[in-house]
């Protein structure tokens, strides 16, 4: 979060939508953040395919002030699903950058 | 042809997206991802919608919704109720208290269950008999809610199929009771679908 300009929180989720871990910057409701990631990203996946587009890892929502990167992250074991949160004056790029680095080392880890 | 929008919802596992799937003409579309739930006995659970379509003998086309039946996901109950022309809830008669899980679903869609009709249709009363049809009827009442409650198989496509044309028998009453003599040919149905603002009524 202190890395990339404008990021308001940073949750980790299952895909089945509880929490795992958050990094929020106010009292952000993170248990309904997460059940949220879980149904979008699920139903990213599917527009993906309905689409055949083939595999879609992340959604990135724009709204009035902000932003929503939502990405799958595949480990062996679990699917998570890493979401960031942004205000207005984030860049879109670069959140999408250091998102993806994120989720590629959770892959690892 | 004439189109509407129904929603499934009700108990985690008691067969949304299986009731779906076992009447769907199209390849039923689901977001079933693997459950980390150990408080449920199921490899995958629904956390987006599942979605089917099926046509009646009499022509009329039912685009069917599944929710997620855990409360975490409620904002899926809202978004997927705009449209609806009605509702079945699946209750799970295996669980500790089913009469309590058929509150959550009745005040999650109350204003869906005050505006259309609702079908109650309870799974695995052959294993599990109690609470009776009766108890859940009279359940229902003493909240101030008329709607049928039945015994029903999901499993059987049949039975799935008698849950849809129950459902559309209430409404076509209720169309009847407030417009007299207009339900012929299911326009008031089709009336009430265009009044809750389904994009899918089509002559």
């Amino acid at each position: 979060m202190r890395e990339v300009k404008g990021v308001k929180a940073v949750l980790v989720s299952t895909e089945d939508g509880f929490e795992v871990a958050a990094q929020v910057e106010n009292t952000a409701p993170v248990s309904r953040l997460s059940a949220m990631a879980s149904s979008l990203a699920a139903l990213g996946a599917l527009a993906g395919e309905e689409s055949r587009l083939g595999a879609c890892d992340s959604l990135v929502m724009q709204a009035t002030d902000g932003l929503i990167a939502t990405l799958q992250i595949h480990r062996p074991d679990i699917t998570l699903i890493l979401s960031v949160v942004t205000g207005r004056d984030a860049i879109v790029g670069q959140v999408l950058y250091f998102s993806k680095k994120m989720a590629q080392t959770l892959q690892k880890v | 042809m004439t189109e509407h929008k129904i929603l499934f919802s009700g108990t985690t596992g008691a067969g949304k997206t299986t009731a779906i799937g076992q009447v769907s003409e199209i390849p039923p579309l689901s977001t079933d991802v693997r459950n980390t739930d150990t408080s449920l006995a199921k490899k995958m659970t629904t956390v987006g919608l599942d979605y089917g379509e099926v046509t009646l003998d009499n022509g009329e086309k039912l685009r069917l919704y599944g929710t997620p039946g855990q409360q975490r996901f409620d904002f899926m109950w809202k978004i997927l109720s705009r449209g609806a022309l009605g509702l079945v809830i699946l209750i799970d008669n295996r669980q500790p208290d089913p009469l309590s899980d058929l509150d959550v679903y009745v005040a999650g869609f109350k204003a869906l269950i005050d505006e259309t009709a609702c079908v109650v249709a309870v799974g695995r009363m052959e294993t599990h008999p109690e609470p009776d049809l009766e108890r859940f009827t009279d359940h229902l009442q003493s909240r101030g809610i008329l709607c049928p409650v039945l015994a029903a198989d999901v499993r059987d496509s049949a039975q799935v199929l008698q849950l849809l044309e129950l459902l559309l028998l209430l409404l076509q009453l209720e169309a009847e009771a407030v417009e007299p003599g207009s339900s012929a040919n299911n326009c008031a149905i089709d009336a009430r679908s265009q009044r809750r603002q389904s994009s899918a009524c089509i002559h």
